[in-house]
């Protein structure tokens, strides 16, 4: 090819370099929330990235990780739900590919899911402590210092962390702790009755966790609680506060959208740091979405009636 | 009554609830959109209104169905050229409000702020808000936009961010909810509030009027006290 060739050649090659979107990879499994977060990780991109999301079902394979990373060479990926992250390990394993960093989100305790993976960072799913209590304690006429939570001991590491989070808000958690090998229902029975029964807690905080939290222990243990106690109960899932149970007061869940938006400002960050999570901590989860049962709070809180106005969903 | 009087009755009641000039609001606040909408809507009623909380549902519906007339912060407003400038919302006289950096601990040094990670609320664009940020503090922080008033105390809660910038207002709302120590330090710039802007002349005077007669409680939603022209 003569000069007069090559430039014009050169010039559209380098012309579509620079307008080329630089791509980012996210691999989750099906449903709405998932789809609400990467709505938000693209919304808060921009034009500069194209977010290729890609469904991946429970017996996902290797291969079609590899594959997508193939085909889209993405900046990074994220990783929603455990599924996604062990299928990234494993291909990590495989392929020994660490140059590409992982953003996880969605997942049960990302901290300990996401150790072992290279060049890893997360957000948190859990909602933490001081976020819910410090939006109650908004809502509320009467004092709230003091919150009492069952927990079962392998859960140490999360309490302890939650705990150094409200301190500085002043709201201290009064935990009763159950041994993981121990009777769940005498545990969580005894539990209660020892946080409730002395009356020195403002609020119970259950926590996501099916060692406590399941139909059975719901119906025997506690329902029969709540009604015994008749103190303020705080979830962390909907339908906990529906009112046909007279149970939760207030939930406190994740904001997906939000939590998308989070994810964008991690991976500028990583952009800004040459592609490198390594030693990056996992993030806590920045916004909510609050509800609460106007039903039951009438019974068991005093409510700032205009504060009201700060809340996603009232259900009465 | 009679049955006539009765009809006239009731489709004067409608009369009031009837779709008129569409108007958009876009005002990150503590509080929630439905909130606000439900109270202006009330009070506006011959205006068909829609507030929302998040920017990027803002400009999608500002690109795919453009409202007669728009309310929304003085940098977004001057966004949108094909809508006049009508009402400039006021507090204590003044059409812009004091920005403060709220911080734990310790003040934030003027001279460190092109250094810090600044929480802020994303009711720009990206880029521009980088634009107005370095605007109104006077250097170039690493931002952390949020897309909630209220998810700027988690920003500091986790020490995901030094300090974040808000308006006084805001930062006296963020205070009074949190226990911890939160120290306020004066920014250089001003925020401007929000204004009614809008794109036909038609539905200028009925807007305008709407607008004008909120009362203190629904003006204090959009963070005013009074408005002027």
């Amino acid at each position: 090819m003569k000069l007069g060739g090559i430039l014009p050649a050169l010039i559209l090659c380098l012309a579509s370099a620079s307008i080329a979107e630089e791509s980012i990879l996210v691999l989750h499994p099906a449903g709405e929330k998932f789809q609400e977060t990467v709505k938000g990780i693209r919304e808060g991109l921009g034009a500069d990235y194209k977010v290729a999301d890609q469904e991946i079902s429970k017996d996902v394979q290797v291969a079609t990780v590899s594959a997508a990373i193939k085909a889209k060479s993405p900046k990074a990926v994220v990783l929603m739900d455990n599924s996604s992250i062990r299928i990234w390990k494993e291909y990590q394993q495989q392929s020994g590919d660490t140059a590409t960093p992982s953003l996880s989100l969605m997942g049960i305790m990302i901290d300990k899911a996401v150790s072992g993976i290279a060049n890893a960072t997360g957000i948190s799913y859990e909602v933490p402590a001081v976020t819910v209590f410090v939006n109650l304690r908004s809502l509320m006429k009467q004092p709230l210092k003091t919150v009492g939570v069952v927990q079962r001991a392998s859960m140490d590491d999360f309490i302890a962390k939650q705990s150094s989070f409200c301190e500085p808000e002043n709201i201290h958690l009064k935990t009763y702790r159950v041994e993981d090998k121990s009777d769940a229902a005498e545990g969580l029975r005894k539990g209660l009755d020892d946080l409730l029964g002395k009356n020195d807690v403002d609020a119970l905080w259950v926590l996501n966790d099916n060692f406590f939290l399941n139909p059975k222990l719901l119906k025997e243990v506690w329902l029969p609680a709540a009604a015994k106690y008749r103190k303020p109960i705080v979830v962390g899932v909907e339908s906990l506060v529906q009112s046909n149970l007279n149970f939760g007061v207030y939930a406190v869940l994740p904001d997906h959208y939000a939590l998308g938006s989070q994810a964008a400002n991690v991976l500028l960050e990583l952009q800004d740091n040459g592609w490198v999570a390594t030693g990056r901590p996992v993030d806590q989860p920045l916004s909510v979405l609050k509800y609460l049962n106007t039903k039951v709070s009438r019974k068991t809180l005093s409510i700032d009636e205009e504060k009201l106005k700060e809340i996603d969903r009232q259900v009465e | 009554m009679k049955w006539k009087s009765l009809i006239l009755a009731l489709s004067l009641g409608a009369g009031g609830s009837m779709a008129g000039p569409k108007v958009y609001v876009f005002f990150p606040s503590l509080l929630r959109p439905n909130a606000i909408q439900s109270a202006l809507s009330e009070k506006c009623s011959g205006l068909d209104i829609t507030v929302f909380g998040r920017l990027a549902d803002f400009q999608g519906q500002m690109t795919q169905a453009p409202p007669e007339a728009v309310v929304a912060p003085g940098s977004v407003l001057d966004q949108y050229g094909a809508y006049k400038h009508v009402l400039k919302g006021a507090l204590k006289g003044s059409s812009a409000e004091a920005l403060v950096f709220l911080s734990v601990g310790k003040s934030i040094d003027e001279g460190s702020i092109g250094t810090i990670n600044l929480g802020v609320v994303g009711f720009l664009d990206r880029a521009k808000l980088s634009g107005w940020v370095s605007s109104v503090v006077g250097g170039q922080p690493k931002l952390k936009n949020v897309t909630k008033v209220e998810d700027l105390l988690p920003l500091l809660t986790f020490k995901s961010a030094d300090a974040v910038l808000v308006q006084e207002s805001a930062a006296r709302e963020i205070k009074a909810k949190s226990q911890t120590n939160l120290i306020e330090t004066k920014a250089k710039g001003r925020y401007e509030l929000v204004g009614v802007g809008v794109k036909d002349d038609g539905a200028a005077k009925a807007v305008e009027s709407a607008f004008k007669s909120l009362g203190a409680k629904e003006k204090a939603m959009l963070g005013v006290d009074g408005w002027t022209k």
